[in-house]
């Protein structure tokens, strides 16, 4: 393990800072202590614990606050700010009582956030009266907020990773008492810097901060931790996922193709493959990615993994009691800063996803929105939902917030109206998105007739013209000229 | 049975029978796509994918004008120009058709497809043929020997997608419409000729085969005496309709005009025009004066042309022959004039089992049918004569041609087998009856069908359907002009039911065995593609070594867009295909000192080098190198021709002697010689090699025992080794920052510091 020199990690930090503090500066106050809350304070936090989970490449935050409702009257909704430079990063937000675990209702609310913050609103299932106290655990997830350092690690080195980020929980509310304790995935972790008030302690591969007592609403300070990060960066730039539904042949088939790339620290100089061969366990402890591991639905079969020159011969299936798991060997080991691109499909029968509303031409069609790798994140997934010909009053519902959802329709084998598909883009996918979205759409018994109509007028017209054709005579003259 | 049923029948069998063929012909060509995928197999013809890929991307114009700064770098090539656009336009108008009717098929399996599927097609239009010459009894067999003989599968099967995949379908139907167009002397039919002349010509450069043998055919007709409007008719339609065409395709341009290839098709032309004219003439004056005019008259046009030809070759008008035709004239020409030529193995003469190989019974069977031509002797006959001679020394010479010599045989052997056929299965008291009356031509069959031919021809279908057909065709099928003097030979009637049965079935088991030797050979050696290599595991399991895939995705990945890689020209076209990257070389061998240059940076030492790479911008160097798995077909082996090559532009710089050791031996353990230790390819194939086996290393092609110091690289470094080491990818160093030479700079990084005598000597 490389030891870095204190003096060039001061001096990196110093930078670091003043770069940030520069741009902050031009932005607004960023670091002005005068940051007041725009939402009504209706609650003031007792305690609250933090715990900030850095051992996957992206970070957990679960806030779990004790709050106290301060106002005259009943209070249902609880504000929860996030960071507006981190917005884009928050990839998924969801909240609950801690006492009984109801999950509790979270959204991004419209109304109230300023050029510092959004706000996202947390319902309570029941307004909570003056006084009263209620636990609530808020659970975020953030993507790209950690970054190698150092940028470049040889191929069977560990790569570090620098998180820079607050040290005081971000609240809405003024607390009595707060405690953040950051979990890295080895005991190989250095915090550089952080608030001076109370002395951190440092326990194996645990970073506790505070307990400070009474923290203002909004506050925020400076705290750095570098830490070690076995294994790779896994990341998903572009996935398009298309899921064709034929009733016809009672079929789902399943398409995805992935842009994928190893965000981890790039590697040093070149790959070299005497080195990986002698020791192949080493390198895998490196940053470097050798398989992948894909969830199809238990009764998927056809399973193909292919990319843009042919058909990858390296996967294995194995079929799990709820799922089968597809492992996808790349043609290369991906290294840091190394992409590739590879699609697989598959065909699953129809019935498992497909229900019909008795007594009525509509069909209810339930499919994973996305089912995403273990640890890996995705930049942006466009899902098509090609449905099947003749298909209208198509609705759709989605159990989490997307960017767009589109109409459109598509034209295949043999199709003469065009199906129905729907297009929908979501960004910044992780593996908390795997949820299921509903179709709804309705198919009469005579669109069925559509395709072997077309199909017949087709083959009709074939043969009437070939009729047509054998009747003519194309000789000129007739056959006067042989000799 | 009446006539009128078995003919019915003959009418529902024969279009059976042909589609069987056809699915039997492409079924058999699969076996690469079921054992492996459906993709391009071949080394070459990634291009032709490559090509398609972007005429269906970006329409015909764009196609046209393509220029293709990624290959040749820095020159470029000129795609459009420089390319038999045939079959790319032929995948690419199915591709569009299909997805005008909304079939998303993939260009990919369009082009994998496109092969088998013609094969098909070949089938029929030998069976076409075939039906002209004798009947469609022996136009069914012809069509089952094409359909299935490993000499056209060879270049035919799934995935490989080249050129001769369609090309020899639209010969064998040129010439079927030629000989249709010499018999009914329409013109009609000479512009179908003329038409699919053209495609052809778009399609493949062996259409120079078509150039030469219609009019050769034409004026041994004219020699023979039978001169006929037919013949006028059909070859003058043909031949100016056919060359006008030809020269729309933008890489033949002129050529017809002004090589000495095309110029027998241009003679044949002006002879028949004079010899109508003489005919003409003929007419109209004595016999006396036309003797004297016919003297004058030969005795100035052939002045006139002989000075005219002389005068237009030595001025340059006409180009002379190139090499490759040299090379079918004379086949050590190529290996002392052009290594590029020699150096490819499908150029090399053909070894003599090849042709059993390749074709199996039909090799014996196809004298006997082109006798049985001689005996007809009709002017198509003569056609399949010459074309059989022609055809047969072509194979001889260049392996490759081997190709245009299969519908040949096909032909003559089943023309051959079906007279067999048609003796010895005759139900004999008709034959006596009919030779009884005289009068009735021999070619006519009998109405009945012979038993034996149900029952001992059985087993498969294909042989027994096409043996019953032969039987049952009835008098219609028998050509209505019938030669006087033929009529009155006689046929031996065969009376003993056990000498016709032996006969039976003896070309019964030879059918059979001809069958499954075709089957054997190409599932065998025609159908392991060379994009993976294939090998089992003592359990029986697949293993599957996929390093150039792994190599070129690689490439195609991460590297910069741009990135211009150097290695040898076999694999350009790949590289272009599966990386997407920039090459020097490619397998479009248009340009001999440019793949020269990149033998001499191959096989000169790391500072020669260097300046080769760093003129022409090279990022990278890849090469194969086979001595982990054994894979005998990697660069050291063919490391000679690049130096033989590189030779022929610097003799300054490679000298090929240097390369063997001084028993004259081509080593690389310890005994190699020094020039062939500093040459860059040695030390990019034996970087680092003997460490992976500790300094113990073995190369297993060569069966060698490395050094256990390996070479050391100072102007490259390793980008890329893959899984079996089968491609090593270096990188070009960029120059050193404190402008040191590089192998200093590399001797420093390593901590070695150079000689105090060589400093003082700077």
């Amino acid at each position: 393990m490389r030891i870095f020199s204190s003096q060039a990690l001061v001096a990196i930090m110093a930078s670091l800072l003043l770069t940030s503090v520069a741009s902050a500066q031009e932005e607004g106050e960023f670091w002005s202590d005068e940051d007041v809350p725009i939402v009504p304070q209706n609650f003031k936090i007792t305690n609250l614990l933090r715990t900030l989970d850095l051992s996957k490449p992206f970070v957990r935050e679960i806030t779990s606050a004790a709050v106290m409702n301060v106002a005259e009257e009943d209070v249902n909704e609880y504000f929860f700010p996030v960071d507006q430079a981190y917005e884009s990063n928050l990839a998924y937000i969801s909240a609950e009582n801690r006492k009984t675990k109801e999950v509790l209702e979270v959204t991004k609310d419209p109304e109230f956030y300023d050029a510092q913050f959004q706000y996202y609103k947390v319902k309570l299932s029941t307004p909570l009266p003056p006084n009263e106290k209620v636990q609530i655990t808020i659970k975020t997830t953030l993507t790209n907020m950690i970054r190698p350092f150092p940028t470049h690690v040889g191929q069977a080195e560990r790569q570090q990773f620098v998180y820079f980020g607050n040290p005081y929980a971000l609240t809405a509310y003024p607390a009595n008492k707060q405690k953040t304790t950051v979990i890295t995935p080895t005991s190989v972790l250095e915090v550089h810097e952080h608030p001076s008030e109370v002395d951190l302690v440092i326990k194996n591969n645990q970073a506790i901060l505070g307990p400070y007592t009474d923290v203002k609403a909004l506050e925020h300070g400076i705290f750095e931790i570098q830490y070690q990060l076995p294994g790779a960066v896994p990341h998903v730039r572009h996935l398009r996922r298309d899921i064709e539904v034929s009733q016809w042949g009672s079929n789902l088939a399943v398409e995805e193709h992935y842009d994928f790339v190893n965000m981890g620290a790039e590697l040093k100089g070149h790959f070299s493959r005497v080195e990986y061969q002698r020791n192949p366990l080493v390198v895998r402890e490196g940053n470097v990615i050798l398989g992948l591991q894909a969830q199809l639905p238990k009764l998927a079969q056809d399973i193909y993994y292919r990319d843009e020159i042919g058909n990858i011969s390296t996967s294995t299936v194995s079929h799990q009691p709820d799922n089968i798991v597809l492992t996808l060997k790349p043609r290369f080991p991906i290294f840091g800063g190394w992409t590739t691109t590879y699609y697989i499909g598959y065909n699953a029968p129809l019935n498992e996803f497909l229900r019909r509303v008795a007594g009525t031409d509509k069909y209810i069609l339930k499919v994973p929105v996305v089912v995403p790798m273990k640890e890996t994140s995705y930049d942006k997934v466009d899902i098509n939902v090609v449905l099947p010909e003749g298909t209208t009053n198509v609705r759709v519902v989605m159990p989490f917030g997307v960017e767009s959802i589109e109409h459109s329709t598509t034209k295949t084998y043999m199709d003469s109206a065009g199906r129905a598909t729907v297009t929908i883009q979501a960004l910044n996918v992780i593996e908390e998105h795997a949820q299921d979205m509903l179709i709804e759409y309705e198919l009469s018994t005579s669109s069925y007739l559509i395709k072997p109509i077309a199909a017949a007028t087709m083959l009709m017209i074939l043969f009437t013209s070939s009729m047509v054709f054998s009747r003519l005579d194309f000789k000129i003259g007739g056959s006067t000229l042989k000799k | 049975m009446s006539a009128a049923s078995s003919s019915t029948i003959a009418r529902v069998l024969k279009p059976t029978i042909l589609i069987l063929i056809a699915v039997v012909a492409i079924s058999s060509r699969l076996f690469s796509i079921i054992r492996f995928e459906s993709v391009i197999h071949e080394f070459d013809p990634w291009f032709n994918y490559r090509t398609t890929q972007h005429l269906v991307k970006n329409g015909f114009y764009d196609f046209w004008n393509w220029f293709d700064e990624k290959s040749w770098y820095p020159l470029g090539r000129v795609v459009g120009g420089t390319v038999y656009p045939g079959i790319m336009v032929t995948s690419a108008l199915i591709h569009n058709v299909l997805h005008f009717f909304n079939f998303p098929v993939d260009i990919r399996n369009v082009c994998v497809f496109l092969a088998p599927m013609f094969s098909g097609l070949t089938a029929f239009s030998a069976y076409l043929l075939t039906k002209e010459l004798k009947d469609s009894s022996a136009g069914l067999l012809a069509a089952a020997f094409l359909g299935v003989a490993p000499g056209y599968i060879s270049r035919s099967v799934a995935g490989s997608y080249d050129n001769e995949g369609i090309a020899i379908f639209l010969l064998v139907f040129t010439f079927y419409l030629w000989i249709k167009a010499v018999k009914t002397g329409s013109a009609f039919f000479g512009l179908w000729t003329a038409l699919f002349y053209f495609y052809m010509v778009s399609a493949w450069g062996g259409y120079v085969f078509i150039t030469n043998l219609v009019p050769l055919h034409a004026f041994t007709l004219l020699l023979m005496g039978r001169y006929s409007n037919r013949l006028y008719v059909s070859y003058s339609t043909f031949y100016a309709v056919g060359t006008l065409l030809s020269m729309q395709v933008p890489f033949v341009g002129f050529q017809p005009t002004r090589t000495s290839e095309h110029m027998a098709g241009l003679g044949v032309f002006g002879l028949l025009q004079l010899y109508a004219f003489a005919e003409l003439v003929r007419g109209y004056v004595s016999p006396k004066q036309f003797r004297t005019l016919l003297k004058g008259g030969i005795a100035a046009v052939s002045a006139v042309a002989v000075v005219g030809l002389t005068l237009l070759s030595l001025s340059g008008v006409i180009a002379p022959f190139t090499g490759r035709f040299y090379s079918l004239y004379d086949t050590g020409y190529a290996k002392i004039h052009i290594p590029i030529i020699a150096s490819v193995s499908e150029h090399q003469p053909t070894a003599w089992t090849a042709f059993f190989f390749d074709l199996q019974m039909l090799i014996f069977l196809f004298p006997a049918g082109v006798y049985l031509c001689f005996k007809e002797l009709k002017d198509e006959h003569v056609f399949i004569i010459l074309y059989s001679v022609f055809a047969s020394y072509f194979a001889g010479v260049m392996v490759r041609l081997m190709l245009t010599l299969t519908p040949v045989v096909c032909v003559s052997a089943a023309i051959a087998y079906s007279t067999l056929l048609d003796t010895y299965l005759e139900k004999s008291e008709h034959v006596l009856a009919a030779n009884l009356k005289g009068t009735q031509s021999p070619n006519v069959i009998s109405d009945t069908p012979a038993e034996a031919a149900g029952s001992k021809a059985a087993g498969n279908s294909m042989k027994k359907a096409a043996a019953k057909t032969s039987t049952k065709t009835p008098a219609k099928t028998a050509e209505p002009e019938i030669n006087k003097s033929q009529s009155k030979t006689k046929r031996f009637p065969i009376f003993n039911w056990d000498s016709r049965a032996m006969v039976v079935m003896l070309l019964t088991w030879f059918l059979f065995m001809f069958a499954w030797h075709c089957t054997y050979v190409t599932s065998g050696s025609y159908s392991s593609p060379s994009i993976v290599l294939a090998s089992r595991q003592q359990d029986g399991s697949q293993v599957i070594i996929d390093d150039f895939r792994e190599a070129y995705y690689w490439l195609r990945k991460n590297t910069k867009e741009d990135a211009k890689v150097l290695a040898w020209w076999d694999y350009g076209y790949q590289m272009a295909g599966m990386a997407n990257i920039t090459t020097l070389v490619d397998n479009n061998t248009w340009n001999n000192t440019h793949i020269a240059t990149v033998g001499k940076a191959m096989a000169t030492s790391e500072e020669v080098s260097y300046q080769v790479l760093r003129q022409h911008d090279v990022d990278y160097v890849l090469i194969l190198f086979g001595g982990v798995i054994g894979y005998s077909g990697d660069d050291i082996n063919k490391f000679l021709w690049m130096v033989r090559i590189a030779e022929g532009v610097y003799p300054n710089d490679v000298k090929e002697t240097n390369f063997f050791t001084p028993r004259g031996e081509y080593k690389v353990d310890h005994d190699a010689t020094p020039t062939m230790k500093n040459s860059l390819m040695y030390k990019m194939s034996y970087y680092r090699f003997a460490e992976l086996y500790g300094g113990n290393a073995v190369d297993h092609v060569r069966n060698a025992r490395m050094p256990s110091e390996g070479p050391t690289l100072s102007v490259l470094e390793e980008a890329y080794t893959t899984e079996n080491w089968l491609v090593r990818i270096y990188k070009v160093k960029d120059l050193d920052i404190l402008g040191r030479n590089l192998k200093d700079a590399t001797a420093f990084d390593k901590g070695k510091v150079r000689k105090v005598s060589a400093l003082k000597r700077k």
